[in-house]
């Protein structure tokens, strides 16, 4: 090759490496197609599924779709929250900081919020007509079933986890470290508990006034209606999970994929074990008085009260997703899989599978 | 190997962080400490320049100028065993800037990940953090304001008289870029025929467009190692006296370097 061959191609070299440079920066740079994963809801009749640019309604006795929302789908809008359901409405958040309501007939728009100023993460809670949505942006807005906004609270960082309410308080977790106790009238504070650690998931409510949170210190903590700590204790790694409570006790998992029954009046460890599966970033559910695990390296585990495993199933992917519970079906969300949804009957045998068209 | 690199990236920035408890603070450490981790390799550019600065002095060299003046395949011919016969690369100064890019599109993806704006990023995030040096409790949320900036979002000053926000940041990276390309061009006295010192022209002239460009489009994190990194190459360069102050002035003649 004669020099001055070489020397344009060393040229071609430089400007070929400056624009597949700009290029791998300038892509990191937008919205990517799964910075979380599946966020499901799900009725008897129907499973409501937000997963990047899609919301869709799939029938949960077929896995057959019903619509897709929006019907043109936007690169930069990624739905993820869990969508919420609020009479005939649906309410679902997005990452370009928009809460829309729409049918779950049709999947047709009803109203749009777009008073926030960051990323709904968390889904909202619908309590008494009242939609408490919870914001990146530190707020927690409250609004009518119309999308008009009533109140508005600021917390110290980015709300993830959807808030807890009684009807008249509401437990709001915050990555600032602290559990606040808001009126539900008017979003005034009455209390602020530090935790210690961020809290990315929803707190567990309790019937008698106790409220139950997992942080990214390494605890769940136990709380009354007064925001006195009546106990915490440690776990292995972070809890990013909500504790789930059933019978008086408490189920949770950590990320180094430890899971734990803890008796909810005094916080004493009832049976632990590591599941050796990757972290359990999803909350378990509970069906036919089976606890249900899923894990980052994909497995679905079902656990009786006591700890004694009942089944466990495979899956390509990994179920960071809660798993919900449509009549007597548990439905998963699974990310970097073959399918984005599957529902078992309770033995954990397969009922159906669903991937979205493209 | 390239997430091993990440991680070192993460926990360099986040345990800057959790010293001064800001992170802009922290990135800006962070620029200033790689700029002199990779000081080798900008002695390396500033020899290699030199080397081809001192290549245009020599006889043979300006004998084949005239020879050749006419036949520019035969020019580049012996200009290339004039090279090897002298042991000189003419890449070698733009090699310490391509090596640059790892370390930038390392330096984002630190950036981001520390920032964990979404659920993704921040189970990455809990994966990459080395607990025996950080406290993911206290670190975790991180504050990402910085000034006016939120440092995981493009940067824009919004002033209240003006309806659309200014990129500040974006506008000093171009001028850094270029007024650090100017300070550092070396004479030529190949009249502009040489192909390495017209590559080196074609950068200068490009390079402050697409660092500007990336500065407007990327989290103001990056743009932040942007300009400090430009500030202190400039300052690396006056401290070794390889800085050619007279270059911004737009009238005169590219002065001659020390």
């Amino acid at each position: 090759m004669s020099f001055v061959k070489k020397m344009k191609s060393n040229k071609l070299i430089l400007v070929f490496t400056f624009v597949i440079g700009a290029m791998l920066l300038s892509a990191c740079g937008g919205v990517m197609g799964a910075s979380s994963w599946p966020g499901i809801t799900a009725t008897e009749e129907t499973v409501y599924v937000a997963y990047a640019t899609d919301v869709l309604a799939i029938n949960a006795g077929n896995g057959t779709q019903v619509w897709r929302y929006p019907e043109k789908a936007d690169g930069r809008r990624n739905f993820f929250a869990p969508p919420a359901l609020n009479g005939e409405q649906l309410l679902v958040g997005d990452y370009t900081n928009v809460l829309s309501a729409i049918s779950r007939q049709n999947g047709t728009e009803r109203w749009a919020f777009d008073g926030a100023e960051g990323r709904f993460i968390g889904s909202p809670l619908v309590v008494d007509g009242m939609i408490l949505a919870p914001s990146n942006d530190h707020h927690l807005y409250a609004l009518n079933d119309l999308g008009q906004m009533q109140w508005k609270f600021e917390a110290g960082h980015g709300l993830w986890g959807s808030p807890a309410a009684d009807g008249e308080v509401v437990y709001l977790p915050s990555m600032d470290h602290n559990l606040y106790a808001l009126r539900m009238s008017n979003g005034q504070e009455i209390w602020r508990v530090d935790t210690g650690g961020s809290i990315v998931h929803s707190p567990e409510l309790s019937d008698d006034g106790r409220i139950y949170v997992g942080t990214l210190a390494n605890e769940v903590l136990a709380l009354d209606t007064n925001g006195n700590i009546r106990w915490r204790i440690p776990t292995d790694n972070a809890v990013w999970t909500r504790p789930t409570l059933h019978d008086g006790t408490l189920y949770f998992g950590d990320l180094d994929g430890t899971i734990y029954a803890v008796t909810a009046d005094s916080g004493s460890v009832v049976w632990r074990k590591n599941l050796g599966s990757g972290a359990v970033v999803g909350s378990a559910v509970v069906l036919d008085d089976q606890i249900i695990f899923g894990t980052e390296n994909g497995q679905l585990y079902a656990f009786g009260p006591g700890g004694e495993s009942r089944w466990n199933q495979p899956f390509n992917g990994k179920l960071y997703s809660s798993p919900v519970i449509s009549g007597n079906r548990v439905i998963i969300g699974i990310v970097q899989g073959d399918n984005l949804v599957v529902a078992l009957d309770s033995n954990g045998s397969e009922l159906w599978r669903f991937t979205p068209a493209k | 190997m390239w997430d091993a690199f990440i991680s070192l990236f993460i926990n360099a920035l986040l345990f800057i962080y959790q010293l001064v408890g800001n992170f802009g603070v922290a990135i800006i450490l962070f620029t200033i400490l790689i700029r002199l981790v990779t000081h080798p390799l900008t002695v390396k550019q500033m020899k290699g320049a030199a080397g081809m600065q001192e290549l245009q002095k020599n006889k043979k060299w300006q004998d084949m100028q005239a020879k050749y003046k006419n036949d520019k395949e035969k020019l580049a011919q012996e200009q290339m065993k004039l090279y090897k016969e002298l042991g000189i690369n003419p890449l070698a100064s733009c090699l310490p800037t391509l090596i640059q890019f790892p370390v930038i599109i390392g330096l984002y993806q630190a950036v981001i990940q520390a920032l964990a704006a979404s659920p993704i990023e921040l189970l990455g995030l809990t994966r990459h953090v080395w607990p025996t040096i950080l406290n993911v409790s206290t670190i975790i949320p991180l504050n990402s304001q910085f000034l006016w900036m939120d440092l995981g979002a493009p940067e824009r000053l919004v002033l209240p008289f003006l309806p659309f926000g200014i990129p500040v940041l974006a506008l000093v990276v171009m001028a850094s870029t270029y007024v650090q390309s100017k300070l550092m061009q070396q004479p030529t006295m190949g009249a502009g025929g040489d192909q390495a010192a017209m590559m080196g022209k074609m950068m200068n002239l490009y390079m402050p467009f697409l660092m500007g460009y990336l500065a407007l489009t990327l989290a103001s994190g990056l743009a932040l190692y942007f300009l400090v990194s430009n500030v202190v190459g400039i300052l690396q360069y006056a401290l070794m006296g390889k800085v050619n102050w007279g270059n911004l002035l737009p009238v005169r003649k590219p002065a001659r370097a020390k």
